[in-house]
């Protein structure tokens, strides 16, 4: 019974193509930093005026600017499947830069603290640790 | 090995053993038991905070239940033990909470959004899925 269910689930797809989920995964990983990335030009001055007196990073039009195209750009290079391991290095670090600058050590992601760049994070070292990717 | 099984098993609890596979599934479970935890710390404010303005009465049961779901399912992913069922069980909770709560608030987690929850739902989909893959083969 419950290998018949497993087998039906399995037969939409999954079974035929088993890295799916792999992909699935990647592209979250990667597709999620984009909006990050739009969003601070998007609302551009806002982002500066937190950056500057938030998060006291100088000259925070230029720390605006670099972690947006940052994002945009590692988080293409993931969506694309083009030099995985290292963008998603790279992204662990800069989630690392977020935790120590943004979350002002709270935890729970509702109270912006560091719980979802602690799991974004880990996503990207399971990125850097699968061996398909390239 | 990474994850252990024995033969006799619901087969369904075959989990692939790749580190990285680990990691995603130990991360997907670990990250519910905080949640858990302070609905059981905090009853009294999570009943106040969260549950009444949810509209979900009586508030105190909802709250045991869903801390008591929230940290049996992410004890089950963490240990490999009934991943699939626990994932669903949980997806469908937080499907539940996000229509409830955070949808309004729109997309971005830092302003309340339903980013986080999504990219969780998916992870944890992720995970369900290799460990269905795993034992059709």
């Amino acid at each position: 019974m419950t290998d018949t269910v497993q087998s039906r689930v399995a037969d939409l797809g999954m079974k035929a193509n088993p890295g799916l989920a792999d992909l699935v995964f990647r592209v979250a990983v990667g597709g999620m930093l984009i909006p990050h990335g739009i969003g601070k030009f998007l609302s551009y001055d806002k982002e500066v005026e937190v950056f500057g007196q938030v998060f006291g990073l100088h000259p925070a039009p230029a720390w605006v600017i670099g972690a947006a195209l940052f994002q945009i750009a590692v988080g293409a290079l993931i969506v694309m499947g083009k030099f995985v391991r290292p963008a998603a290095l790279l992204l662990v670090a800069f989630m690392i830069g977020t935790i120590a600058v943004a979350n002002h050590g709270a935890w729970f992601w509702q109270f912006t603290g560091a719980e979802y760049s602690v799991f974004w994070a880990l996503m990207g070292v399971v990125l850097v640790l699968k061996p398909s990717e390239g | 090995m990474l994850v252990d099984y024995d033969e006799g098993s619901w087969p369904i609890e075959r989990m692939p053993a790749t580190l990285p596979d680990a990691l995603l599934r130990i991360a997907v479970g670990v990250f519910l038991l905080p949640h858990a935890v302070t609905k059981y710390v905090n009853h009294e404010n999570a009943v106040k905070l969260f549950w009444q303005s949810y509209g979900l009465h009586p508030t105190s049961v909802w709250v045991a239940i869903i801390c008591f779901v929230l940290a049996t399912c992410g004890v089950l992913i963490v240990v490999g033990r009934l991943v699939v069922p626990s994932i669903a069980l949980t997806v469908v909770i937080l499907n539940c909470g996000m229509i409830l709560s955070v949808a309004k608030n729109g997309w971005l987690w830092n302003v309340g959004g339903i980013e986080y929850t999504v990219f969780w739902m998916i992870a944890a989909t992720v995970v369900a899925l290799k460990a269905l893959v795993a034992d059709t083969r």
